[in-house]
C-alpha cells in the first residue's frame, strides 16, 4: 500500500514500526491514493529533520486521551486526517497501542475532496485549544494548509481564511525543543500586534473619518503644549506636518523588532529632520520663484509691454 | 487642559457652558467633538468625553486587550470585571472601534500631565519630539504582539 511504502522511505531500518503500520494500515481502509498521498508527504517531509523523540514526548504530552476525544467525532473528521494523524502516533509511541485505536469507530468514507477538507477544518477549528502549543501540531496543521493549496478542486473559499488565521495562531509554539534559542527580549520577528489590529479597525470605512479627527486632535494637543502661539495659516500646515507625520511613525511602530522601539525614535527623528529641510527648500523655492516673476514682469514693462 | 478645539485658532469664551444642562439633553454627537462645544474655554472645565459607566467598563476591558486584542470579548470582559451585565456593550454602538477611540482619547488627554516643559530653553522642535515619542510610549503600553516570547518561524508554509 502506498501508506506503507512512504513509511519504509522514512523510516529506513526501524522493521518494528514498519511490520506494526503495514498491518495495522490494511485494517483502516484509506481513501483516494491521490489525497492521502499529498497530505502524508506534505505532512511528514518537514518532521524528517526533527529526532523522533520530539514526537514522542509531543504525541505523549498530546496524549492518547486528547486525541482519543477527537477521534470519537466520526461526523466531523475526514478519513485522511484521522489516518493520518494515526500514522502519527503510531510512528511515535512505537507500542502496540493500535488496538486502542482499532476500537474507535470509523466514520464513512467521504468521496469528495471538499467534505475531506471540511473534516480537516473542523478538525483543525476544535483541536484548536488544545494543539495550540504543541510543536507538533504546528506541522499538522502547516501540512495541512499545504494540502488545502494543493488541492485540485479547491473548496469554497470561507475554509481557506479560517484555515489560514488557526494556522497562523498555531504559529504560537513553545520552542523549548528547537535548538535555537533567542534572547527574551528581542521582539518576535512577525509583529502582528493589537496595534495592527487597531490601525486595521481604523481603517474601516465607516471609521476613517472619526479616526481622522482624532489624529487631528492629537496633532492640534501636541502643538498646543509646545507651546504654538501661531495665528496664520502655518497653525494649519503644522498640524497637517505632524499628523502624518506621526501617523506614519505608528505604522512603522507595527513593524519594529528593535528592543525598546529605538527604531521608531529613529524613524521619527528622520521625518522630523527631513521637515525640516522641506520647510527650508520650499521657502528658497518660494523665495526664487517669487524673485524669478517678479524680474519678469520688470524686463517686459522696460520692452514697452503693459503689465 | 486643552481637550478639543475645532480647526480654528482657540479663543477665550464665557458663555455659560454646557454642564448646565443635564447630560440626557445635551447634544451627544460622535461625528461633531467628543464633547458638547466646538469652541474652547480656560474658565470652565470641559465634559469628560465619556460617561463614568463608560470610561469604568472601557478602562477595565483595556486591561483584556492584551489577551483578545481589540474585540468586542474584551469590551464583554471588561462589563463584566466593572460589575455591568454583559448586555452593557450596547451602550458602544461601534464596538471595538469604541474601544480603541477611549484608549486614544484617554492617551491624547494624559499627554498635557505626563510632560510638561518647566525650562523655557527647550525649542518648540524638541517639543514637539518629546511629546510625539511619550505618544507613542503610550502606544507601547498597549501593544502586545500575539506570538510568546520566543517564536519559531516555520517554512513549511512559505
Amino acid at each position: 500500500m502506498l501508506v506503507s511504502r512512504l513509511m519504509v522511505e522514512l523510516h529506513d531500518g526501524d522493521g518494528g514500526a514498519h511490520t506494526k503500520l503495514d498491518g495495522w494500515s490494511s485494517s483502516y481502509p484509506i481513501l483516494s491514493g491521490r489525497m492521502e498521498h499529498a497530505l502524508l508527504h506534505a505532512s511528514l517531509s518537514p518532521l524528517l529533520p526533527l529526532p523522533p523523540k520530539c514526537f514522542c514526548a509531543s504525541a505523549r504530552s498530546f496524549g492518547a486521551h486528547a486525541s482519543l476525544r477527537l477521534l470519537t467525532r466520526p461526523h466531523a473528521f475526514s478519513c485522511l486526517y484521522r489516518s493520518f494523524y494515526m500514522i502519527l502516533l503510531a510512528l511515535t509511541q512505537g507500542r502496540d497501542d493500535c488496538t486502542a485505536l482499532r476500537r474507535l469507530p470509523f466514520p464513512s468514507s467521504l468521496s469528495t475532496c471538499e467534505l475531506q477538507l471540511l473534516g480537516v477544518r473542523f478538525a483543525i477549528a476544535h483541536a484548536k485549544p488544545i494543539l495550540i502549543h504543541d510543536l507538533h501540531t504546528t506541522y499538522i496543521y502547516s501540512a495541512s494548509a499545504k494540502l488545502l493549496h494543493s488541492a485540485p478542486s479547491l473548496p469554497s473559499s470561507s475554509l481557506l481564511p479560517s484555515l489560514h488565521v488557526l494556522v497562523h495562531k498555531c504559529k504560537i509554539c513553545i520552542s523549548s525543543r528547537t535548538a535555537d534559542a533567542q534572547p527574551a527580549d528581542v521582539q518576535p520577528a512577525d509583529p502582528y500586534s493589537t496595534l495592527t489590529q487597531a490601525l486595521a479597525i481604523m481603517a474601516q470605512p465607516s471609521y476613517v473619518a472619526p479616526s481622522l479627527a482624532e489624529l487631528a486632535r492629537l496633532a492640534d494637543e501636541i502643538w498646543f503644549l509646545a507651546g504654538d502661539t501661531s495665528v496664520d495659516t502655518s497653525w494649519y500646515t503644522k498640524r497637517a506636518t505632524l499628523a502624518t507625520l506621526y501617523s506614519s511613525t505608528e505604522v512603522f511602530m507595527t513593524t519594529d523588532t528593535s528592543p525598546e522601539y529605538v527604531e521608531t525614535e529613529r524613524f521619527l527623528d528622520r521625518r522630523l529632520e527631513e521637515t525640516r529641510k522641506m520647510g527650508g527648500v520650499l521657502r528658497d523655492v518660494g523665495q526664487w520663484v517669487g524673485f524669478t516673476g517678479a524680474s519678469v514682469v520688470n524686463v517686459l514693462r522696460s520692452k514697452g509691454v503693459r503689465i | 487642559m486643552a481637550y478639543s478645539r475645532a480647526l480654528t485658532p482657540r479663543f477665550i469664551c464665557l458663555r455659560q457652558p454646557l454642564q448646565a444642562i443635564s447630560p440626557r439633553a445635551r447634544p451627544r454627537n460622535h461625528t461633531h467633538s467628543s464633547q458638547g462645544r466646538t469652541y474652547y474655554s480656560y474658565e470652565h472645565d470641559p465634559t469628560p468625553p465619556f460617561t463614568p459607566a463608560e470610561s469604568s467598563i472601557l478602562s477595565a476591558a483595556l486591561i483584556h486587550v492584551s489577551h483578545h486584542g481589540f474585540t468586542a470579548s474584551a469590551l464583554t470582559l471588561g462589563a463584566r470585571d466593572a460589575g455591568y451585565p454583559d448586555v452593557s456593550t450596547n451602550l458602544f454602538p461601534r464596538g471595538p472601534f469604541d474601544l480603541i477611540s477611549y484608549h486614544l482619547v484617554t492617551q491624547r488627554l494624559a499627554l498635557g500631565t505626563q510632560i510638561q516643559f518647566p525650562d523655557a530653553k527647550m525649542g518648540v522642535g524638541a517639543r514637539v519630539r518629546a511629546l510625539a515619542l511619550q505618544r507613542l510610549r503610550a502606544n507601547k503600553a498597549v501593544i502586545h504582539r500575539w506570538q510568546e516570547v520566543r517564536y519559531n518561524v516555520h517554512d513549511s508554509l512559505s
